[in-house]
């Protein structure tokens, strides 16, 4: 039976689930609508680049569809399964694209509001473009790590089981990725200075 | 202390925009258009309903015996036996000795 559409926002994500999982189209519907901005940001910073985000995005939300019979109810969170298949379907595109390593103009917005000199924002800029140059640097599955625990704000153990990884392989990644950004933004900014 | 400075500093500048406003749509389009999958239990029990039936029981009727015939043949190739002056002699089975042993048969084999 379809439950009326006004009733969704009163239903929890792992209800709507169910729905999906039974052919509901309305509530798989509100449920792309409910998450898709989350799922995007994260395809975004692990991809680094606007269309391949919007496909792994895209993939995800099929396989989520496709698939929905396979979620069972009580057994996992929504948003636990729902990151897995994002997570998933960035690093198999990222793989595909060979790990992009080009600087992405577009995925950092110099943020100019506080900024009250033509100086001030040509050091923003220098310093947003350093920022972009060194998570180019990274590996995806860095980026992802990244990501998951520093935006999402998900603990290490849910990102651990978003990205099918042990605990200590998930602190590993971000170890390295914080190393690394440490020491490329360090010297880029020793560059800038001698410069 | 300084790690928290150093993620407080990425969060406010790793910034990514919004998803396209007809993103949802297009995905939403995509997605519905490609049939459910159900799963494993269900589709077998949707092959073995009536009307999939002789098909199915064929079908597994087959594998069955593939499985058997190579099961039997792996396991029975070789035989080893012992003549009368004590020296071992090992001979590869022919096939129908195999079979005829998997079906319980007294047919007796002489060399």
């Amino acid at each position: 039976m379809l439950i009326p559409m006004e009733s969704f926002h009163r239903l929890t994500d792992e209800q709507l689930m169910a729905h999906v999982a039974k052919g509901d189209r309305r509530a798989f519907d509100w449920l792309v609508r409910q998450h898709l901005p989350r799922a995007y940001a994260i395809a975004r910073r692990v991809l680094m680049n606007q269309a391949d985000a919007e496909e792994a995005a895209q993939d995800a939300f099929t396989k989520l569809w496709v698939h929905a019979a396979d979620w069972q109810e009580g057994k996992a969170k929504f948003t636990t399964w729902m990151y897995r298949i994002v997570v998933n379907a960035s690093l198999d595109l990222a793989r595909k694209r060979k790990l992009p390593t080009t600087s992405d103009e577009t995925i950092l917005h110099a943020q100019t509001d506080g900024a009250d000199s033509a100086e001030d924002r040509v050091m923003q800029h220098e310093e947003h473009t350093a920022l972009q140059a060194a998570l180019a640097h990274l590996t995806p599955a860095q980026r992802t790590a990244v990501s998951l625990c520093y935006f999402e704000e998900l603990t290490n153990p849910e990102a651990a089981r978003a990205m099918g990884l042990n605990v200590k392989a998930l602190e590993g990644l971000l170890v390295r990725a914080r190393k690394q950004l440490r020491g490329l933004l360090s010297k880029e900014g020793g560059q800038r200075h001698a410069a | 202390m300084q790690h928290d400075q150093e993620m407080n500093a990425l969060r406010q500048q790793w910034v990514v925009e919004s998803p396209a406003p007809d993103l949802a749509d297009r995905i939403i389009r995509h997605a519905l258009a490609q049939p459910q999958r159900q799963p494993f239990m269900a589709r077998l029990s949707q092959w073995l309903a009536p009307q999939h039936y002789p098909t199915a029981m064929k079908g597994l009727a087959f594998a069955a015996c593939v499985m058997v015939a190579v099961v039997a043949y792996d396991g029975n190739r070789t035989h080893t036996s012992t003549a009368k002056d004590g020296t071992k002699v090992t001979y590869q089975k022919p096939m129908e000795q195999i079979v005829d042993e998997l079906l319980l048969s007294d047919y007796q084999y002489s060399y």
